[in-house]
């Protein structure tokens, strides 16, 4: 074996850059793409051609193969059967996918494994998303008890009985949040994300289909270092009879080992779900109903910063114009008559100024600081105040709100 | 016929062939590269980031190339010689030259192929399919420069890998 520097490395790809196949070859090869492609366009099935395919490339197979036809044409058997068991594709469980209309998930964190959070989604005929429920288990929420939250004609609705609170809210920035997440949660589209990304290079999959059918196929995914997922390694367990997804498992690399972060658990594909689930049973009379619509600012085309002045800016001028109802909506939580006592004694005359707000990064919320003019003892003095906290409402960033002094 | 697969049709008459010699350098096996040609056009037939792709070439190319280093781990060491095509096997060498050559060239493949994903499409690209570093920083949307350095840097882990498996045999 010649050494091995650099020249030789050369020399060695030099000779693998000079391989030309036959051009007979590759207009054979172009043509079959060519005819592929046009079975494609014409409606034949991918998944089936391509495992036939996959099926006759092993010679070991073909032989198997040609035993089988000759059996059945001996005994008259029907070998295309779309029950008869294939090597298994990852475009298999993207077909699946496509027919599911019911759905019961279950996440769950290692660290508070026996709180999953639950899921029960139901999609349209068309695919997309018609119902879900969650249930949130109250680590995920601190101080605010569990939440149940349902989804319904483009309607939000968070019930929180500890509270004995009822929350509604039907814009479409809430909208587009729970279409994420269900988009995040759908099997079908975390399979077709990982197809996108092996062919991207970004990830590398390895397929484990067990001998014994009652075992789930196990496909590891793990990131190559140019993959930006949260997750470094994903591990799905796919049903050998219906090659839907059972399970899927992210873990995180830390200190040179995969670690569990995230498991989803997938039940009852295509059992429909009772209407009951997609309402909530047992909100008290005297629950405080909540119209998120109602309360906070719109942020229309102001930033962040922007949206937070004007909220503060309402507010002091609610406050001049003794207006505590507009007050309470852009402080929520608290109720015009609180507001009157905590505010009513002070004589605003003017906001002189408002300040550049400061973003407190940890709790992504601002203060913004502002100057009044203010009427005490028959004087008018300048008051300089470091402000109120500002912060968009949970789940909905593009309606601001007081949420503290 | 919907964009995607216009687009993938003229792909396959513009660059068709030379992503299919590609992948024959990358696998050395004739009997193997057309139905790997078919598996990369299915993939992107499917691929909603084709559609994205602001290259289609581009986009194949690196697709192609990961295809084929995927076929490679798959294969292991159960690969076949391009005995009659190889033009470095032609000319007289003995038999047991042609498996050495042959075997040096699968070492230097398979090196290649624990490279991390972008110096081994750079190396790839610049040793195989000679491709200027300006080519190739148009096909990765990278500097030249960077191509350039990440290229030195991967011939020197290249040169490391085969030395140290050279070692072995030793």
């Amino acid at each position: 074996m010649s050494e091995i520097d650099k020249k030789e490395i050369k020399r060695r790809f030099e000779t693998i850059s000079q391989f030309e196949p036959g051009s007979e070859v590759t207009a054979r090869d172009l043509e079959k793409v060519r005819k592929r492609l046009a079975e494609q366009t014409s409606g034949q099935q991918p998944g089936e051609q391509k495992i036939w395919r996959i099926i006759m490339k092993s010679k070991i197979t073909k032989i198997a193969a040609a035993a089988v036809i000759v059996l059945a044409v001996i005994f008259s058997m029907t070998i295309f059967d779309k029950s008869m068991p294939l090597a298994y594709a990852i475009e298999q469980t993207i077909q699946a996918g496509h027919s599911v209309q019911y759905l019961h998930i279950r996440a769950i964190t290692p660290s508070h494994e026996d709180q999953p959070v639950e899921f029960w989604i139901e999609f349209a005929q068309d695919g997309q998303p018609k119902n879900m429920r969650l249930n949130l288990p109250d680590w995920m929420a601190p101080g605010g008890g569990p939440r149940e939250v349902i989804w319904k004609d483009n309607k939000k609705q968070e019930w929180l009985k500890e509270k004995n609170i009822l929350t509604t809210t039907e814009d479409e920035a809430s909208a587009a949040q729970i279409l994420k997440m269900i988009e995040n949660l759908d099997p079908k589209l975390a399979v077709t994300r990982l197809q996108e990304k092996q062919e991207q290079g970004k990830v590398e999959l390895e397929i484990n289909e067990p001998a014994d059918k009652a075992e789930p196929i196990i496909v590891t995914a793990t990131s190559t270092k140019e993959d930006d997922s949260s997750f470094q390694r994903m591990v799905l367990y796919i049903d050998q009879a219906t090659r839907l997804v059972n399970a899927i498992e992210g873990y995180k690399l830390i200190n040179g080992e995969y670690q569990l972060m995230k498991k989803l658990e997938f039940y009852d594909y295509n059992q429909p779900i009772d209407a009951k689930m997609f309402m909530f049973k047992d909100v008290s009379d005297d629950a405080e109903h909540i119209d998120l619509m109602t309360i906070g600012l719109a942020r229309g085309n102001l930033s962040d910063e922007e949206i937070a002045v004007e909220v503060v800016r309402q507010f002091l001028e609610a406050l001049i114009a003794k207006n505590y109802d507009k007050a309470s909506k852009l402080f929520p939580g608290v109720p015009a008559d609180d507001i009157k006592e905590m505010f009513g004694e002070v004589n605003i005359i003017r906001v002189v100024s408002m300040g550049k707000p400061i973003l407190y990064s940890e709790t992504n919320h601002f203060r913004v600081p502002y100057e009044l003019e203010v009427e005490m003892e028959g004087k008018i003095i300048l008051l300089k105040q470091q402000g109120p906290l500002v912060q968009h409402l949970a789940g909905q960033p593009d309606r601001w709100a007081i949420c503290g002094f | 016929m919907i964009e995607r697969q216009k687009k993938i049709l003229q792909l396959l008459d513009t660059s068709g062939e030379r992503l299919h010699r590609l992948m024959a350098r990358l696998t050395r096996r004739e009997d193997t590269v057309g139905d790997l040609l078919q598996e990369l056009f299915i993939r992107l037939w499917n691929s909603k980031a084709f559609d994205k792709a602001e290259d289609p070439f581009a986009y194949a190319y690196r697709a192609a190339i990961n295809l084929a280093f995927e076929w490679r781990r798959k294969q292991k060491a159960s690969c076949q010689f391009l005995e009659e095509n190889c033009p470095a096997a032609e000319g007289g060498p003995s038999a047991l030259g042609k498996m050495i050559q042959a075997e040096e060239l699968e070492q230097v493949l398979n090196a290649t192929s624990k490279l991390t994903h972008l110096a081994r499409d750079v190396v790839v690209m610049h040793y195989i399919e000679q491709d200027s570093f300006e080519e190739i920083g148009r096909h990765l949307d990278k500097k030249p420069q960077y191509m350039r350095a990440l290229c030195a840097k991967a011939m020197a882990q290249l040169r490391e890998m085969l030395q140290s498996e050279d070692n072995q045999k030793i």
